[in-house]
């Protein structure tokens, strides 16, 4: 059992290797670069699931978590504080490796906070903000909850719109790329290209294995069991209002952590990114690939995302995620992509031949 | 162990149990037997913490409860195994019982958990056998035994049943009698509601008889059995006669 969950993993990891060896000896190399957005993409996608399927809480706010990341990345990894050199606190900071130097694509000298630092100030505020919104939200149900997160998702799209600091309608560009370790790094041009598919994919993989282990933990038993049947849960002394903050929090930090290395590997960052229609595209892509079935909203994150890269929706773009939403909804609530169950197949399948 | 002072207790305007007093006590087995509709599973439902009770004390441990969340109740040692077991179907039979044991997650190690998973597989075989199936493929039987054994993996002091033998064939229903007595001889102390009257009196000390609400009859399992009353009512005496 402890190893059998560990089997699409293993499938996906040499499904991406596959992948990639068939594009490079066809010569299609730059479908790789839109692979690796859309596996960002996808890491937000994997967070709500786990918050819808599991933890049955719609979220209409996830792009704005999403932009939390992107953007507070963006900013400290951006602003030059080259004329605070000299400052003491800037000083303290370089010592500690916080912030680093670098030259900007025009030549010039930039000193600022280094990505490292940025992506922990990121994830710390998007933390601290997901378990304010959570503590006072976590306890709607069905649409005021929904109602609640997509009121955050205007308030970030407004403050991202409105604020100088976020370069308003432009957005935030020119930002540095984010060096891993030993030569890694996330960034978009030609020559990191194949290196980036796989630190994408690595990080996709990595968050699929904690979100496995997570439903298979007691707080994924937890709340499964209250979607079940809440009255027996209770009676079980299942208290589940911690699990969904915990939830709910994880799948906003996610969110996040797609936002920043999205942002470092496009080199910017734009209020596109968080209007509501992308939270909805969120939403509708969890509900396509089978609700509580984290596989299925793989696939399609990726599958939707890449095709949606590629323009091929062209100006229907948002509209065909708004089409893809209304009809899993009419036409099967539990989400598309079901896991099969194979016992009620094969009794099918024997009792016909039987018969 | 379990004592009830004037319980009241309803839904919205429905005023269910009109002062029900009754007590437990340590390693007792007590059926409450009742028809449709009487309260019994009001009863039940009031103690574990899932419904408020207008008025009245229950008092558990020397404690009192009836105020408290359905999760202290279960910590402090007093389970319900509630009527049509509850079974979370699309969940295998040890995810159940892992649930069962939730509460205990912080204070004890998982050898411990495991340990008391043995138990209940020791107590019901099939469990064991069955224990990476799905909840919901689990046949009637099978199921309240899961439900049973989910109860007991929150190692509780008090255990509640409600209508275990409801929906389950005659010869289950026997064996999970066996299982009720055995966990009786072990110790445990046991609160059973029950419509088959005859199974219950069989197993418990004494008993209970509730008609809409209130309690109408109790005293020990054999002066029920002999009452003419509950023998009329319950246990189908002049049925069977008519029959021969
Ligand atoms: N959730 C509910 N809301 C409103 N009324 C309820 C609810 N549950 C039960 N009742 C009513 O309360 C009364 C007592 O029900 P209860 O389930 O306690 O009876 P019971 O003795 O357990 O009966 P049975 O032997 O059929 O299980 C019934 O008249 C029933 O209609
Ligand atoms: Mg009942």
């Amino acid at each position: 059992m402890g190893f059998r969950k560990y089997i699409p993993v293993i499938v996906t990891a040499l499904m991406v290797v596959g992948l990639q060896i068939v594009l490079s000896l066809t010569g299609a190399t730059y479908y790789l670069t839109q692979i690796t957005m859309s596996a960002y993409y996808a890491l937000v996608v994997i967070g709500l699931c786990l918050l819808m399927g599991y933890a049955g809480q719609v979220s209409l706010g996830h792009a704005g978590f999403f932009a939390i990341g992107g953007y507070t990345s963006a900013v400290l990894t951006t602003c030059n504080l080259i004329a605070y050199r000299d400052n003491s606190l800037i000083a303290w900071c370089g010592s500690l490796g916080l912030v680093t130097q670098w030259t900007d694509i025009y030549g010039k000298d930039i000193l600022s906070f280094s990505p490292w630092a940025a992506l922990a100030a990121a994830l710390l505020l998007t933390s601290l903000i997901a378990v304010l919104i959570g503590v006072s939200i976590i306890h709607l149900k069905g649409h005021y909850l929904a109602m609640a997160t997509l009121g955050f998702g205007l308030i970030i799209y407004r403050i991202v719109l409105g604020a100088q600091i976020f370069g308003q309608a432009d957005g935030i560009s020119n930002v540095p790329p984010f060096g891993l370790f030993d030569g890694l790094q996330v960034n978009g041009r030609l020559p990191f290209r194949t290196q980036n598919y796989y630190i994408a994919w690595v990080m996709v993989i990595t968050t699929m294995m904690l979100a496995i282990n997570l439903i298979d933990s007691h707080i994924g038993r937890a709340l499964r069991s209250i979607h079940q049947n809440e009255e027996a849960a209770h009676s079980l002394g299942v208290n589940t209002y911690r699990c969904k903050l915990f939830t709910f929090v994880l799948s906003a930090l996610i969110a996040a952590a797609g936002g920043i290395f999205l942002t470092h590997y496009n080199g910017s960052i734009g209020p596109s990114e968080v209007t509501v229609m992308k939270s909805i595209r969120y939403v509708a892509i969890v509900a396509v690939g089978g609700m509580a079935n984290l596989w299925g909203a793989l696939f399609m994150g990726i599958l939707l995302n890449f095709l949606s890269l590629r323009g091929v929706f062209g100006s229907y773009d948002d509209a065909v995620f708004g089409a893809i939403l209304i009809g899993i909804m009419l036409l099967a609530p539990q989400g598309l992509l079901r896991k099969p169950d194979f016992r009620a197949v094969l009794s099918f399948l024997s009792k016909r031949s039987h018969g | 162990m379990l004592r009830i002072l004037n319980l009241e207790a309803g839904y919205g305007l429905l005023h269910i149990l009109k002062g029900i007093s009754l007590h437990v006590l340590p390693g007792e087995a007590v059926a409450i037997i009742g028809a449709n509709g009487a309260g019994k599973t009001t009863l039940l439902k009031t103690i574990a913490g899932i419904l408020r009770p207008r008025s009245g004390t229950v008092v558990f441990n020397k404690q009192e409860i009836h105020r408290e969340s359905p999760e202290k109740i279960v910590a402090g040692g007093c389970s319900l195994v509630p009527e049509g077991r509850h079974i979370f179907s699309t969940m295998t039979v040890k995810e159940n019982l892992l649930l069962g044991a939730y509460h205990r997650r912080r204070k004890c190690t998982a050898a411990d958990i495991a340990a008391s998973m043995e138990e209940v597989y020791d107590l019901f075989g099939i469990l064991r056998e069955r224990a990476n199936q799905l909840g919901g493929t689990l046949s009637g039987g099978q199921q309240q035994m899961l439900a049973i054994g989910r109860a007991l993996m929150s190692k509780p002091k008090l255990l509640m049943m409600d209508e275990p033998s409801l929906g389950v064939a005659p010869l289950t229903v026997r064996d999970i009698y066996k299982t009720i007595a055995r966990l009786k001889q072990n110790g445990l102390t046991i609160l059973l509601v029950e419509q088959n009257a005859q199974m219950a009196l069989a197993v418990a000390d004494r008993g209970y008889v509730f008609e809409t609400g209130q309690i109408v009859l109790e005293g020990t399992a054999r002066e029920l059995s002999d009452n003419p009353e509950v023998q009329r009512a319950y246990l189908g005496k002049d049925y069977q006669k008519i029959n021969e």
